[in-house]
């Protein structure tokens, strides 16, 4: 297939590799897949599946922080 | 990806016309040759039309026009309609995709302008043995040939040579973005920032004092957004501005006065030469602030570490430094002729031996190593900050340097621009005066772009300072805390993709810097007389000449043309799209012996890809034809009939 797959695993990858937390990471990766995965015309749907993909990262302790 | 067939029905001068190209790899050039106006550059914009629905290589005269083929719609009776189609049937090894664009016209009267059109596109895709419409024809199409890339792939040779005139800058900027294909970061990092608004808003009610901060902090989000869109717009003007500069100057540049040429090619390298000299006092500044936070805290320590220093190497003098408690301990023991464990060490022997060494040991301690190691230190940094002059004295001869450069040069530019709108020709002053007219227009244009960078760094600032604000009223409970772990997580995630998407893009900027320099040198024919072509960070292309300056503003049309080739190869390459090219008029622009170099390297650096070429006669000589045949697979021939306003294609024949 012609799409760009080297950049996009690149992409990938260049998270993978990056010195932030697990979660964050996680988060990231998931919300990319995503995006190579769906079409535009699916996006009135992103909003419900980007909250469902950040809860799921959140760690928590981290909502039951106090200040 | 490669084009099995285009099928053109009534589309402009083709009334029934199907193209194979050849899809052979090793023979991959297919040449099509054609007089001018045989409909060379209707096939090109029969291409882009079908798969976007754009027809940008039109020329301006030709707009107004129907796309349907004027004697078959001149030949319809009143209420009769016509089908105008293009189809291109696309895949890797066989047909899998068809792209079929459709408008049908209704004639309404003997005026082509009543007819009635109606527009549609389809994709049908191979499924087995079936070819099936696809639901998302669009998202389809940004998969296998997204249009934002479309013109590295699809583009005219001749209107190349305009690529590297004015402000290339941007045009390299959003080439190298369209390539990266960032979109898919762009996208992400949209829809987190969406996500991040949303859930503050869901926090809206639970602090009153939260929604007050809550309120500025969407209204300064606002602003920033009109100032950034004022920005763009701004940045837009410029380069249209520039761009109306650039057309007058080719117009004054081909005027008949021998002294006009001379005065407007003068202005052209003068011009050339103030926007380097701009650029380079401008990093200069950068260099000189970055300096000035690099050495700030240490000159400000400077007497503290002076201090420091005098001091440990009084200490040193005094004997006091290195510390001798070991030595002096060791010593004692020495004396007394008693180890502390009781062993007799009075006479000579092993346990003695012992000591002593330990004695010789003692001088390179954990303790004097560590006063060693921050001596030196001192040393370091007190050296440092004797950098700083030399580094600030440096920049600073150099800025001098450049701002009497620029006043010279303005002062000539001035003059160049009042003897050229002495002149009595009419026309010459009309330009001249339009040109002035720009010129200024475009001073007040950086001004403005200038104070518009502020006002949205100025907001940026504002809004990052109201998001902490924000955070820190949430983090006061804990049921607003979960929804500020929330928006942080989202926030972490779109700083790292920031820099993620930064890191990738300059990667593939040197990637294409690379590829640009290898393909360019190897192209001219001037040997030599280029050493170097660069694309620094700022985006800005230069080709150096073998004394060091940028060629860039001196290069003949023919060379740039071939500049351009280079750096389309090179987007071409690092895209990761194997898509197929199509050229108009390849070497429109480039003399004999050039072409010759062209047409022999050129398909080294296509190796694999699927070429179509469309050439004129005087483009495809023998000589061209024979250095490229090991690597043509097909070539056809245009001949227009003008009697019947129509194309056909037929196979070459030399």
């Amino acid at each position: 297939m012609s799409k760009p797959v080297e950049i996009n695993k690149m992409i990938i990858q260049r998270i993978r590799d990056s010195e932030v937390d697990d979660d964050v990471r996680d988060f990231m990766i998931e919300v990319l897949q995503f995006e190579i995965s769906n079409p535009k015309e699916l996006s009135p749907r992103y909003k419900d599946e980007y909250l469902k993909m950040l809860q799921k990262h959140i760690r928590p302790e981290k909502s039951s922080q106090k200040p | 990806m490669k084009i099995f067939s285009i099928t053109l029905q009534n589309y402009r001068q083709y009334k029934s016309v199907k193209i194979e190209p050849s899809t052979d790899e090793k023979r991959n050039f297919t040449v099509i040759q054609g007089p001018n106006g045989a409909g060379k550059t209707n096939l090109m914009n029969a291409l882009t039309w079908c798969l976007y629905g754009i027809e940008p290589h039109l020329s301006s005269d030709s707009t107004g026009f129907l796309r349907a083929n004027m004697a078959a719609f001149s030949d319809l009776k009143i209420d009769d309609d016509l089908d105008v189609r293009v189809q291109i049937s696309l895949g890797e090894t066989k047909p899998e995709y068809i792209i079929d664009r459709k408008e049908n016209y209704v004639k309404r009267g003997a005026k082509p302008e009543n007819a009635i059109i109606n527009q549609a596109r389809t994709i049908l895709f191979l499924d087995r043995y079936d070819w099936k419409t696809h639901a998302y024809p669009t998202s389809l199409l940004n998969r296998i040939l997204p249009e934002d890339v479309s013109a590295f792939f699809f583009f005219d040779g001749e209107r190349l040579d305009e690529f590297f005139k004015a402000e290339s800058r941007e045009k390299v900027r959003d080439a190298l973005l369209d390539v990266s294909q960032v979109t898919l970061l762009d996208n992400a990092l949209g829809r987190l920032d969406g996500l991040k608004d949303d859930i503050r808003r869901s926090a809206k009610g639970l602090s009153s004092q939260a929604d007050v901060i809550l309120e500025k902090l969407e209204a300064c989000k606002k602003e920033l957004g009109g100032s950034q869109t004022k920005l763009r717009g701004l940045e837009t003007d410029k380069t249209e501005t520039i761009r109306l500069i650039s057309g007058i100057d080719e117009k004054l540049k081909n005027s008949p006065r021998e002294n006009i040429q001379t005065l407007q090619n003068e202005r052209q390298t003068l011009t050339q030469d103030v926007k380097g000299l701009q650029d380079e006092t401008s990093e200069a500044m950068e260099d000189l602030n970055s300096a000035i936070v690099r050495f700030g805290p240490i000159i400000f320590a400077k007497p503290a570490v002076d201090l420091a220093i005098n001091e440990v190497e009084k200490r040193y003098k005094t004997g006091e430094l290195p510390p001798k408690i070991q030595e002096q301990y060791l010593n004692d023991l020495l004396k007394q002729g008693k180890c502390i464990c009781g062993t007799d060490i009075a006479s000579h022997g092993t346990p003695r031996e012992n000591v002593e060494r330990q004695l010789h040991a003692s001088s390179f301690s954990e303790i004097e190593d560590q006063i060693r190691e921050g001596k030196f230190e001192l040393g370091e940094i007190h050296k440092r900050t004797g950098d700083f002059p030399k580094i600030a004295d440096e920049i600073g001869v150099n800025i001098v340097k450049n701002s009497e450069t620029l006043k010279r040069k303005g002062d000539r530019l001035k003059e160049i621009s009042e003897i050229l709108s002495k002149y009595d020709e009419e026309e010459i002053q009309r330009l001249e005066s339009d040109r002035l007219r720009l010129q200024s227009q475009k001073e007040k244009l950086l001004e403005e772009i200038g104070l518009a960078r502020g006002e949205v760094e100025g907001k940026k600032k504002e809004f990052a300072s109201l998001e902490n604000l924000h955070k820190n009223e949430l983090r006061k409970s804990a049921k607003h805390a979960a929804v500020q772990s929330q928006v942080d997580l989202c926030q972490k995630a779109i700083a790292s993709m920031d820099g993620i998407k930064t890191n990738i893009v300059d990667e593939i900027r040197k990637i294409i810097e690379a590829k640009t320099k290898q393909y360019f040198l190897s192209l001219i024919w001037k040997k030599g007389t280029f050493v170097d072509v660069k694309i620094d960070e700022s985006y800005t292309l230069s080709v150096v000449h073998k004394g060091g300056w940028n060629a860039l503003g001196t290069l003949s049309a023919g060379e740039r043309q071939m500049l351009a080739l280079s750096f389309m190869a090179a987007l071409k390459e690092v895209s990761g799209f194997h898509f197929p090219v199509v050229i108009d008029t390849p070497l429109g622009r480039i003399s004999r012996e050039p072409k010759d170099n062209v047409a022999e390297s050129l398909p080294k650096y296509l190796e694999g890809t699927q070429v179509t070429m469309l050439m004129t006669d005087e483009e495809y000589t023998e000589s061209v034809r024979k250095r490229m045949s090991p690597r043509i697979g097909k070539e056809l021939k245009l001949e227009y009939e003008e009697s019947k306003d129509q194309t056909l294609v037929m196979k070459y024949a030399s």
